[in-house]
């Protein structure tokens, strides 16, 4: 398309009114936890200079260390067996024609659309009379399994573009079926198991809705559940700074990896929309 | 390679296993606890107490609930129109050939990786803050006075600026999957028609909007299923507010129990499960609805 030089730069306002409006909000909220409350009220942020004191007093007060700590092994645990449960499924899903196939299909995209306020109740009073409520394992549990059907689900496509040859040739060199997976296909799909666990890595860390519900021992709170609590206690109390230096604790991790790897996350969307 | 049954078992069981301990068993479960009066979440079944119909009936009564249904409606509707106009405003934009296109995606995108949580104190503590807020400040710059005054998290105004927070967010979601419809078009058509002399308004109606018929219809059951599940905001931002309740958040509340429920009624496990199955029957309904209003697009490119 051809367009005059002045639509060409209109073009980009409205974009550019996003990128500054973006800038503007994270920008203000990281220099807010570096100012002191009096100076967000009077809109005069750092004229005292760099208050890092407001991130110390924060693990002085809060159980914030703990909760960080919380996160990263919800996070990485439930990362791991995600894969381990969902992979082995989507590798003969992809690539082998058996009777009921259909069927096992249409289970998992069936279970992409039961709600998790509708398993919540039942799960938790199975959770209760097995005595798991509280515990860490629980919340691990939670999460692999409610996120198994759509790792099956966007895994089966990776698995059926591998070419099937490759494990004939295994198989000739005198490799099980297993051992065929785990050192031949596994590493083939690494790519779509990247990907996955980039969205993972994002859903789990800053998940709220299973960790209200399943985590009901304070000290095994995610920190984004406790930052709710953190900031709804520092509201009462007046300490701003706090506030915007609690946030950027949760903000900070999820952004980093977003600057890392931005472009296999839109790839990744594109994917899973294309198939779905 | 020949793969055994038993090795077919074996890769696919613990998938298996999971859906039927998750997805399976709980639903059932869920449907027949909707015919109960259940006090407490912890009760054995033997102190349940068989009530037929009754919780459906006592929601469809219940004013509390049905206004949380029409939150829900409003969300889909204004929520909606906001997500998809702007949505498609930025998609055409960006495949416009605008130079670092991955950039600006990756930038509306960013909400979506965001806490809620964090999200929420950004909008309640800075953008919405009536004495040092940014829309306060950039109504007083442009002399806007009567704008700058507004509160925007007063009860007139909470269920609105919580909508435009949610909404903020979720546009990204909805233009990479609109954006990336958008690049699969044959550039060709976009050539016919400009020779034609059709203008780029002509051409997005005339060229665009047909072809994205099914990836329109994906996004539509999606922003459907967002909003009937509305939960997570209501409870962030709104804090238990009843200006923000949603079905999703009252169930919640039936069941766990927040920090107050301004329902004089009290719990009644059986009454949030009957809930949790409206909003499944709901998600499936408009699902099926809407995949029929769109059959399946004949055309190809």
């Amino acid at each position: 398309m051809r367009l005059h030089s002045i639509t060409r730069i209109i073009r980009y306002v409205p974009l550019v009114v996003w990128l500054i409006f973006t800038i503007i909000i994270f920008g203000y909220a990281f220099l807010a936890s570096l100012s002191t409350t009096r100076e967000i009220f009077t809109n005069k942020l750092l004229v005292s200079g760099f208050h890092f004191s407001n991130y110390t007093r924060l693990f002085e007060e809060t159980k914030i260390g703990l909760y960080f700590l919380n996160s990263l092994v919800y996070t990485v645990t439930s990362c791991v067996g995600i894969i381990v449960v969902a992979a082995p499924a989507a590798y003969i899903l992809g690539r082998i024609q058996f009777r009921g196939k259909r069927l096992v299909d249409l289970m998992f995209i069936s279970a992409l659309s039961v709600p998790g306020l509708l398993i919540s109740i039942p799960l938790f009073s199975l959770f209760y009379s097995l005595n798991l409520t509280g515990s860490t394992f629980t919340l691990i549990f939670v999460y692999i399994f409610t996120n198994v059907p759509f790792a099956v689900f966007l895994l089966t496509g990776f698995f059926a573009s591998i070419p099937k040859e490759l494990e004939e040739s295994a198989a000739i060199d005198g490799c099980g079926p297993i051992k065929a997976f785990i050192k031949i296909i596994l590493p083939m799909a690494q790519a779509g198991i990247l990907t996955l666990t980039i969205f993972n890595v994002m859903g789990i860390w800053n998940e709220y809705f299973y960790a209200l519900i399943f985590a009901n021992n304070p000290d095994r709170h995610p920190i984004a559940l406790a930052l709710q609590s953190i900031v709804v206690g520092y509201t009462n109390t007046g300490n701003y700074s706090g506030i915007f230096a609690a946030s950027l604790l949760v903000f900070l991790p999820t952004f980093i990896l977003y600057l890392l790897v931005s472009r296999k996350i839109v790839a990744g969307i594109t994917i899973g929309s294309v198939k779905g | 390679m020949r793969i055994s049954k038993p090795i077919m078992m074996l890769f696919l069981l613990p998938a298996i296993l999971v859906y039927m301990s998750i997805f399976f068993y709980p639903t059932l479960r869920a449907v027949f606890m909707s015919f109960y009066e259940i006090s407490n979440i912890n009760s054995s079944i033997s102190e349940w107490k068989f009530i037929g119909l009754d919780n459906y009936w006592g929601l469809f009564h219940n004013s509390y609930f049905l206004n949380s249904s029409l939150n829900v409606l409003k969300i889909w509707i204004i929520g909606g129109l906001i997500v998809f106009v702007m949505a498609f405003f930025f998609s055409v934009l960006i495949s416009s050939g605008v130079r670092f296109k991955g950039f600006w995606r990756a930038l509306i995108y960013l909400p979506n990786t965001v806490s809620v949580v964090v999200m929420s104190v950004i909008w309640l503590q800075y953008v919405y803050n009536p004495t040092f807020g940014l829309l306060t400040h950039v109504f007083r710059l442009l002399g806007l006075e009567q704008l700058a005054n507004i509160q925007w998290t007063d009860d007139q105004h909470l269920f609105l600026s919580m909508l435009i927070a949610f909404c903020f967010g979720s546009i990204g979601y909805f233009l990479l999957i609109l954006g990336a419809a958008m690049d699969r078009i044959p550039n060709d058509y976009y050539e016919a028609a400009l020779l034609e002399g059709a203008n780029t308004v002509y051409q997005f109606f005339h060229i665009t909007l047909p072809l994205l018929r099914d990836v329109f219809k994906t996004t539509l059951v999606l922003w459907t299923v967002t909003a009937i599940n509305f939960f997570v905001w209501s409870s962030i931002f709104g804090r238990n507010d009843p200006h923000t309740m949603t079905p999703g958040y009252y169930m919640y509340l039936k069941v766990f129990g927040g920090e107050r429920i301004s329902d004089t009624q009290a719990f009644n496990v059986g009454a949030g499960a009957a809930i949790g199955v409206l909003i499944t029957v709901a998600i499936i309904g408009f699902s099926f609805l809407i995949g029929l209003l769109f059959r399946k697009d004949r055309l190809e490119y």
